[in-house]
């Protein structure tokens, strides 16, 4: 089959590679119809995660159609159309049962690897290097899914891919990031990054029932979806002092709740970036931490800042001291898929919400060197690509 | 010019040798870790080494299950099962003495301690099936659960 494989450092090819196989009891094999580029692909196509190795087919959103299933597999039929979360959860350890999916404790086959960095290992997740599993991910013609009796969702006949196909990542993690923030009414919440998790943050939010939403970009186009059809009052950072609008705008308080949808590689205006730049190239640091720094300093007294961005390892000048001196709540995670899938279907299927409204490209799956380009670069007003596989 | 050239060498170097500190620092770390002690500790004589994970079923359940799967064989001295607090199943202890390869070794006895949590609470053993080798660091030895796994098939 075909498939999109991580070369190296900003190189992704469409290689020929084995088709997946039924290795365990609770497997299916899904024939990919549609998939999409996250934006903590780029994380992986910049370098920025390790235990990546050539040839790893990337892709953790993704679905289709059962083609193959296991033999302990009792609810799916081959010809089932499905979405699959990108946590991969076993749903029977006691992480799982307490609704914490993406904390799966059986799921990892090099659970060792992440204990070593991060004391506990997480999941496992689709395309998402070697330390979560290295297992091939969907952005390919098939893919094997384990754990499929819990992950896979079924999906109705009448709705098309590109309105369901991001219950499997953003629409769930915008979600959550933005339910995390303890959301009352009259709320204010500020969100970092107008990318398609900053979107579903915002719309979430909304959702959940905020007052306002106030978005932080730098990107024009990214800042008028946002406006035009998420709702958000929107702020560039580079032309203006973000602090000192927030203060305003919240009438001296601060934002209720801040959410960074930005993570690891986030760019600043100032003498910041310059900061991460050079510590991270001399690995000094793992990440470039502006937008979560910024996010904390904006936060209101005994607020909330909600971490939805991806950050992996070890960051400098994390404001600590901001967060212990004025009570805030840090609350963050990768997203629990499994828990909001139903319930974020049913939004969809009332039409409370259409997530298709972040796509700006649909590519077929051989493009993908080109789409990975566009995206990481954010040109051709490139927001958000579905690849059809 | 040379005498600045110099200064940037020395700099140069003394970045280096902080950089082969930190990763020595790291290698010793991680020998010790996955050693589960020092080399002296490793000999038969020295103190054994305790593993411990939680199994999501009721003790006599795992007990069962460990005595007909047989999971660690005699790499393990002493096993025991304990009701875990909260209703979070069975706290499972290991005691053994660790050497530094093989069977022994803190890690491996890891690895199929994890593996046999996964077969109590799943029934089958988490693999990537990436297409480089079914084998990995941490795998089951031969005639262990990963090959009655395999026997037993997934179809």
């Amino acid at each position: 089959m075909k498939a999109n494989c991580w070369m190296g450092t900003r190189r992704v090819e469409v290689r020929e590679v084995p088709d997946p196989a039924i290795l365990n009891p609770h497997d299916a094999i899904l024939r990919v119809t549609s998939t999409a580029i996250c934006g903590s692909d780029v994380h992986l196509y910049d370098g920025f995660i390790p235990t990546m190795r050539k040839g790893d087919v990337l892709g953790h959103e993704f679905m289709g159609e059962v083609v193959e299933v296991g033999k302990a597999v009792a609810n799916l039929r081959i010809g089932d159309r499905v979405v699959v979360p990108f946590p991969i959860a076993c749903g029977r350890c006691t992480m799982c049962q307490a609704q914490l999916y993406s904390l799966c404790e059986n799921s990892n086959p090099n659970a060792w690897q992440a204990e070593q960095l991060w004391g506990y290992s997480p999941c496992g997740i689709f395309g998402y290097s070697h330390m979560l599993g290295g297992y091939p991910g969907g952005q390919a013609q098939y893919v094997r899914v384990p754990f499929a009796d819990v992950g896979a969702l079924h999906v109705p006949e009448e709705l098309p891919d590109e309105k369901v196909l991001f219950l499997s990542d953003i629409f769930p993690t915008g979600y959550m990031a933005a339910e995390q923030c303890n959301i009352q009414p009259g709320s204010v919440v500020a969100v970092w990054g107008c990318g398609p998790v900053g979107q579903f943050a915002i719309a979430s939010a909304y959702l959940l029932g905020a007052e306002r939403v106030i978005a932080i970009d730098r990107f024009d186009y990214r800042m008028r979806i946002a406006r035009e059809r998420a709702g958000a009052e929107t702020i560039d950072y580079e032309k203006t002092d973000v602090y000192e609008a927030i203060r305003e705008m919240t009438g001296g308080r601060g934002a209720d709740a801040c959410i960074d949808a930005v993570g690891m590689e986030a760019h600043a205006a100032n003498a910041w970036h310059i900061y991460d730049k050079v510590k991270t190239a001399l690995m000094m640091e793992t990440e470039r931490g502006a937008a979560v720094r910024q996010a904390i300093m904006c936060c209101r007294n005994g607020g909330t800042v909600s971490i939805a961005g991806v950050y992996g390892g070890f960051m400098d000048k994390f404001p600590l001291g901001a967060i212990v001196n004025r009570s805030l709540t840090i609350k963050s995670g990768q997203t629990h898929v499994h828990r909001y899938m139903r319930p974020l279907l049913q939004r969809i299927v009332d039409g409370e919400i259409d997530p298709s409204f972040v796509i700006t490209h649909r590519m077929p799956l051989d493009a993908a060197p080109e789409a990975y380009e566009m995206f990481t670069n954010k040109t051709d007003d490139c927001l958000k690509v579905v690849l059809a596989a | 010019m040379a005498q600045q050239r110099t200064t940037r060498g020395r700099g140069g170097n003394g970045l280096r040798w902080i950089g082969a500190a930190l990763a020595i620092t790291g290698v010793v770390f991680t020998i010790r870790r996955l050693a589960g002690g020092t080399a002296a500790e490793a000999e038969d004589a020295s103190p054994p080494v305790s593993k411990a994970f939680t199994v999501n079923r009721a003790p006599d359940e795992v007990a069962r299950l460990w005595n007909e799967l047989d999971p660690v064989g005699d790499a393990v001295e002493h096993v025991c099962f304990d009701l875990a607090p909260g209703n979070r199943g069975t706290e499972v202890r290991v005691r053994f003495h660790p050497r530094w390869f093989g069977r022994r070794s803190p890690a491996r006895v890891q690895e199929q301690l994890r593996q046999f949590k996964q077969i109590a609470e799943t029934g089958e053993i988490a693999r990537a099936g990436n297409g480089r080798g079914v084998r990995q660091y941490g795998d089951m030895p031969e005639g262990g659960l990963v090959e009655e796994m395999l026997v037993g098939g997934a179809r």
